[in-house]
């Protein structure tokens, strides 16, 4: 798949802080890619790097402008906090970063639903409301790339599901989406490919679904008796922990499932509840932090 | 360029302080134009527009502070240098929005002198009668706020530099306010102390404010120490430093 950004060898420091120490990344056309990490580790830094706010001391940040849409923007971004002044309404905000293409503004208002109150001036906005205008400025003018920093704050339940709805809309369209979130259980449902910083370098750089594979994948069984159950599938090879109220069986390490439960069945032991249980993106940024941590 | 200076122009225009300024200057005028109904000097006040320009520096000087600071303060200045990559251009567009706007304030408050001066005197004073410098009052007038106008440039520049120099509008508007009345007062103590004897502390900067004091009132100079011309001089110097330094420091801070 063509890039649409490449990020290499990026290094960045501020006095004697290394804040970013050779940095390599690429961003797939149409894809959403999530840049993730503790608190301080360079997210900002880079995207304000491949923003062009900050220069980087070395390396390089290309962009493929060999499919870039006719009249569409390079970058669109929200970076840190929505670049809005509180003396002008959400439309005229609009109206100034869209270069007074008010149908372009309409559609915008439209599809973040924000009809209600984009006529009010943004000093009386809710954090919320702020964060959609944000939004909204980073999605004029149909950008080619969208840079996106923590997009999810301040937004309330209903408004997370239409933003994430309308970023794998636009993504389905070839629009491509690198986004910072804490909040990995959101991020994780619209992402591609993870980028994850640690201390000024990338620890790991993967799609989301090889990620899954790597990840462990096994089964949570409740039984007429766990303790049986335990001693007998481990005595057939299969991967088991007891748990106080559960038997969980590792499928990635384990014989098949009908042997799983054949084995079950024959010697009448009565399935109460089973659960397919994976490791989620949570699981994994901490397990390769905490890999990290070790390594250190 | 020319989008940038589209945006800055759609940006103080929107700024509901602009639409209340001429009303505010206009009212202020017109206070000074009563308290000067009986005053003797009324031609010196007509030749300073009510002291309509004075107040068109301080009106300045809340601009300039909030043209950069808050770009900062609102995070702006980020879309500001995505969008166009230079601080250069951004700090030009800028800076001649403010000098467009000074010469629109300078404006008015040479049309609101008219009115102002038929409200309080009818027409006693003729603006083509004889007055300062062998010119009509009309001319002297015309001259005063011209000569202001230049003048209100290295307020400009100093205001644009605390501007860049503050953490918020609020702080570059009370310290410009405060760096530049005060520091007029203690450049004035000091030249009538020491003046005379160290040359050169008359080209302090806080002593260029001071020429169109000297301009509508030539004794002045006995405050001042420095000739018109050598005022003017000095006044481009500042300017030009001060407009420099500030655009170095708009360049240098971090976003």
């Amino acid at each position: 798949m063509e890039n649409v950004l490449t990020v290499k060898h990026v290094s960045k420091r501020f006095g004697r802080h290394t804040v970013l120490n050779d940095i390599s990344f690429q961003v797939p056309k149409g894809s959403i890619v999530g840049l993730i990490g503790p608190n301080g580790v360079g997210k900002s830094t880079i995207m304000k790097i491949i923003l062009g706010i900050y220069a980087s001391d070395s390396g390089e940040v290309r962009f493929n402008d060999a499919h870039s849409a006719k009249g569409a923007k390079r970058v669109g971004e929200l970076i840190e906090s929505p670049a809005i002044y509180p003396f002008l309404t959400g439309r005229e905000q609009l109206m100034l970063y869209s270069h007074k293409d008010s149908n372009d503004v309409r559609k915008i208002v439209e599809v973040m639903g924000m009809t209600d109150y984009v006529d009010k001036p943004v000093a009386h906005y809710s954090l919320g409301m702020k964060q959609k205008t944000g939004i909204a400025i980073a999605l004029l003018q149909h950008p080619e790339l969208v840079i996106l920093d923590e997009p999810m704050n301040g937004l309330d339940p209903m408004s997370n599901r239409d933003l994430r709805n309308l970023i794998l809309k636009l993504a389905e369209n070839g629009t491509t989406f690198l986004v910072s979130s804490h909040i990995l259980s959101e991020l994780e449902k619209m992402i591609d490919q993870v980028v994850l910083l640690d201390h000024g370098n990338v620890v790991l750089a993967d799609s989301m679904i090889h990620l899954h594979e790597l990840g462990a994948n096994y089964l949570s069984l409740m039984t007429s008796s766990n303790d049986q159950c335990a001693k007998l599938l481990a005595a057939n090879r299969f991967c088991v922990a007891e748990t106080s109220m559960s038997v969980r069986v590792s499928l990635t390490e384990s014989p098949s499932l009908n042997d799983l439960f054949n084995i079950l069945l024959t010697h009448h032991i009565q399935i109460n509840d089973v659960q397919h249980l994976q490791t989620d993106l949570e699981d994994s940024v901490l397990t390769v932090l905490e890999h990290q941590g070790g390594n250190r | 360029m020319k989008e940038l200076l589209s945006e800055e122009f759609y940006k103080l225009i929107h700024k509901r302080g602009t639409w209340y300024t001429p009303i505010v200057l206009f009212m202020a005028m017109l206070a000074v134009g009563f308290m000067a109904r009986h005053s003797p000097d009324a031609q010196w006040y007509i030749t300073a527009a009510f002291a309509g320009t004075e107040w068109v520096l301080i009106i300045m000087i809340v601009v300039c502070a909030t043209t950069i600071s808050m770009e900062y303060e609102y995070g702006t200045i980020k879309h500001l240098v995505i969008e166009d990559k230079g601080k250069v251009r951004i700090f030009l567009s800028k800076f001649s929005i403010i000098i467009l706007y000074d010469a629109y304030l300078h404006l008015l408050a040479f049309g609101f002198t008219l009115p102002i001066k038929w409200l309080m005197y009818g027409g006693k004073y003729s603006f083509s009668a004889n007055y300062e410098y062998g010119q009509s009052l009309m001319s002297n007038l015309i001259n005063e706020c011209l000569i202001d106008f230049l003048g209100s440039i290295v307020i400009i520049g100093a205001a644009l530099l605390l501007s860049c120099a503050a953490k918020s509008a609020a702080v570059a508007i009370a310290s410009g306010i405060t760096v530049i009345f005060i520091g007029q007062g203690v450049s004035m103590m000091l030249l009538r102390n020491v003046g005379r004897s160290i040359p050169l502390l008359r080209w302090n900067p806080f002593n260029m404010l001071n020429m169109p004091n000297e301009w509508s009132n030539p004794a002045y100079y006995e405050n001042t120490l420095l000739t018109i011309k050598q005022l003017m001089i000095g006044n481009i110097g500042y300017s030009i430093l001060f407009i420099l330094a500030a655009f170095l420091m708009f360049e240098r801070k971090r976003i």
